[in-house]
């Protein structure tokens, strides 16, 4: 009798510290839980107010202005703009003028530069 | 039952003497005790393991998963390619609560250091006056936030509220519209929507493009500066879809700052006003005669004489005073052949046919701010024919561009919207005009570009095809012939039309540069010619740079003369031109044609001015070439 006793009175403590163990783990994950909650929310605050930003940051009339200002680039024309198909004829076209270059220029015996 | 219990008997007997009640008694308490010890810590067991595991809240968490509570309450306004037009950006106001304010100047003293627009005297004495609530500040920034929350001061403390900002400014400020302080609607686009921008958090994707937007604005802008102008709007309309790619009106306002701006910059032209277009009308009288069948391209009308009929006298601007075909009225403007074209179509046949190009009822645009046209009280024939030409007739510029869209895209009207189309859905329209009609405008339009009025709305690598209009405004009933609405609606590219673009400017005054003109063709061309070579790469439309015109145009004016009388079908210039002729026409030495060299003639007027050579001319160059030109016509018209 006095050992079942014993045996209880282990049990129980065994197990106390075991609940108070998981209680405050449960805790720690949920206080985790909470904080990431808030900064996701935070973040997503970010995300929207820098997304505002950047459509300001991005208005063409300020690109136009600063592409003019720093870049040597300017706005795409007519010339530049071409389909696949264009482009391959295009190719083909070089590549023929280039044979025809070969042709006439080696056979005179000529030196290119 | 009785055997078991003998001894227990035999024991109370036992005990009976010394007192037996009592034992009994004590021995009950004892039990009703333990029994209430146990079912108590029982229940304290119990709920320690519901706490221990549970939290203590219940079964909460599930929830926490969930989609996220809406950042703002009200939903972004996105450009057709996601650019953020509008947003509701979370900010911190400051308020006080005067009762417990300890030392009201003090306090008012900081508050005034942080925030120099705040009145600090003034700021004290509301402090000093009580109550419970006081606002501070509205919509701080983060720094001031940081700073007021740095002061310390008891008594104050934010409230969190919201304000709608337009990162692009003024640029769409006529679509969009503006909210009020408190995040409700009150125009444009804000107003119109405003149910959709609370209730769902999905930003609200509308048709325009920014960067199509800011080209069109930017040179309505230019133009209004050059010409010294009161206003100006301009479209761009998809016409397969029927988007408005772009829609501005100047002078505009910035929605970030709305009040400070009164009276004019708040008024759309592009779809609250209605104007008398002028001569672009003559595009739907052309289509309603052409499409009706009471006139074919190779036909014509007399516009020797002006028109007389009641009191008024219809005269050409441009006036050739011989007779002239379909394509030769569009591209000299003529009033006169307009006004005989809508009187053979009728007067019931031309109001059918507004009708249904959609110039007699409001545009169907998702817009508080929109025009009805103004059309005449009764509808004599007077008002046929100055109709057929564009005026006793007013309509807003999107109604003009979406019915412009009709006369281009094979007939089919669609009306103008707002919304994104979304891909896969079926798009609204009505066949208005027969495709035939449609190709036969096209190349009409496509003619005023290449020969007539329109010659400044040419683009490099994209033909454009459209009509001029130069209206004189009304005051008090009168016109003005100062007062002028120029205007150029134009289609690109013309053989395969992808989008109306049109272009007014209000009160134009004209220049040295324009010799004074103020007409469509010398303000409003030129603005649609350079919208269309910006935005044709832009939107992937691909250019056709081998320099051949893509539509077969008629022939027209003395092209026209020569190559009849070159191909031997008649020896009379005079008949040449026309069937009939006025007596007063009929002067021409038949000698004039024996004595020019046909082909070489023929060989200059066939490859003259390409329009590769019109773009990069200069003004000198042009002056020679008006020159040259008048007097070719002076020479053919011996």
């Amino acid at each position: 009798m006095k050992r079942s006793t014993l045996f209880l009175i282990l049990m129980a403590a065994a197990v106390s510290v075991a609940l108070f163990v998981v209680k405050y783990s449960v805790q720690d994950l949920d206080d985790q839980m909470r904080s990431l909650t808030r900064d996701i929310a935070e973040t997503r605050e970010g995300i929207h107010v820098l997304k505002s930003e950047w459509s300001h940051l991005n208005q063409p009339d300020r690109l136009r202005h600063l592409a003019g200002k720093y870049l040597e680039v300017g706005p795409l024309d007519a010339e530049r703009v071409g389909s696949a198909d264009r482009m391959l004829e295009g190719l083909a076209e070089r590549k023929e003028q280039e044979v025809v270059d070969a042709e006439t220029v080696i056979p005179k015996g000529k030196v290119k530069p | 039952m009785t055997t078991p219990r003998l001894p227990l008997v035999s024991e109370r007997r036992r005990f009976e003497g010394f007192g037996k009640q009592a034992l009994e008694t004590g021995r009950n308490r004892l039990l009703v005790t333990a029994a209430v010890i146990t079912i108590a810590f029982g229940g304290i067991g119990v709920r320690l393991v519901d706490l221990a595991v549970g939290g203590g809240e219940g079964n909460d968490r599930a929830t926490l998963v969930t989609q996220p509570p809406a950042l703002v309450s009200r939903a972004d306004i996105v450009d057709r390619n996601g650019v953020v037009l509008a947003s509701s950006l979370p900010t911190a106001s400051l308020y006080a609560d005067p009762s417990e304010i300890i030392d009201a100047q003090a306090a008012a003293n900081k508050i005034s250091t942080i925030f120099p627009d705040v009145d600090e005297a003034k700021l004290a004495k509301n402090l000093v006056k009580g109550g419970r609530f006081l606002w501070i500040k509205r919509n701080l920034s983060p720094e001031q936030q940081l700073a007021a929350n740095r002061l310390g001061l008891p008594g104050f403390a934010f409230l969190k509220e919201e304000r709608r900002i337009y990162p692009h400014g003024a640029l769409s400020a006529h679509v969009l519209g503006a909210t009020d302080i408190d995040g409700n609607g009150i125009s444009g686009v804000e107003r119109y929507f405003d149910q959709r921008l609370r209730q769902n958090e999905k930003p609200l994707a509308l048709t325009i493009d920014v960067r199509v937007q800011s080209i069109l604005r930017a040179e309505l802008s230019a133009a209004v500066s050059e010409f010294k102008a009161i206003g100006a709007a301009g479209v761009v309309f998809d016409v397969r879809t029927g988007e408005t790619v772009a829609l501005a009106s100047l002078p505009d306002f910035n929605p970030n700052d709305r009040a400070s701006y009164k009276g004019k910059a708040r008024f759309n032209r592009a779809t609250k006003g209605v104007y008398e277009m002028g001569s672009t009308f003559k595009l739907f009288t052309a289509a309603m005669a052409l499409d009706s069948g009471t006139i074919n391209m190779k036909g014509g009308y007399d516009a020797a004489k002006p028109i007389r009929i009641a009191r008024f006298t219809i005269n050409d601007y441009h006036a050739q005073n011989r007779w002239l075909t379909v394509p030769e009225i569009i591209v000299h403007s003529s009033n006169i052949g307009a006004a005989k074209m809508a009187m053979d179509v009728g007067r019931a046949g031309q109001q059918d046919y507004l009708g249904k190009f959609g110039l007699m009822r409001e545009a169907a645009l998702e817009l508080p701010e929109i025009g009805r046209p103004l059309l005449p009280g009764t509808w004599r024939d007077i008002n046929t024919m100055t109709i057929s030409y564009g005026h006793g007739i007013a309509v807003s510029p999107v109604q003009l561009a979406a019915a412009i869209g009709s006369l281009v895209n094979g007939g089919m009207l669609r009306p103008a919207t707002l919304l994104r189309h979304e891909a896969g859905t079926p798009i609204a329209g009505e066949q208005v005009i027969s495709p035939e009609t449609s190709d036969k405008m096209r190349t009409l339009m496509r003619l005023v570009v290449a020969k007539g009025t329109g010659r400044k709305a040419a683009a490099k690598g994209y033909y454009v095809g459209g009509k001029t209009g130069t209206a004189e405004k009304q005051f008090g009933g009168r016109y003005k012939k100062s007062a002028k609405i120029s205007s150029f609606v134009g289609a690109f590219p013309i053989h395969d039309p992808r989008y109306v673009v049109f272009a007014m400017v209000d009160e134009p005054i004209g220049n040295k540069r324009t010799f004074n003109y103020a007409t469509g063709g010398w303000v409003a061309a030129p603005i649609v010619g350079r919208v269309v070579s910006q935005i044709g790469p832009l939107l992937g439309i691909e250019p056709l740079i081998t320099g051949v015109e893509p539509l077969a145009l008629p022939m027209i004016d003395d092209e026209r003369r020569k190559q009849k009388i070159s191909s031997g079908l008649v020896k009379n210039a005079s008949v040449a031109s026309g069937v009939v002729r006025p007596a007063g026409a009929l002067k021409k030495p038949p000698s004039v044609p024996a004595e020019t060299p046909k082909a070489p003639v023929r060989q200059k007027t066939k490859v003259e001015l390409p329009p590769k050579d019109l773009k990069d001319e200069t003004p000198e160059d042009q002056i020679a070439r008006k020159t040259r030109e008048a007097l070719e016509q002076a020479f053919a018209a011996q």
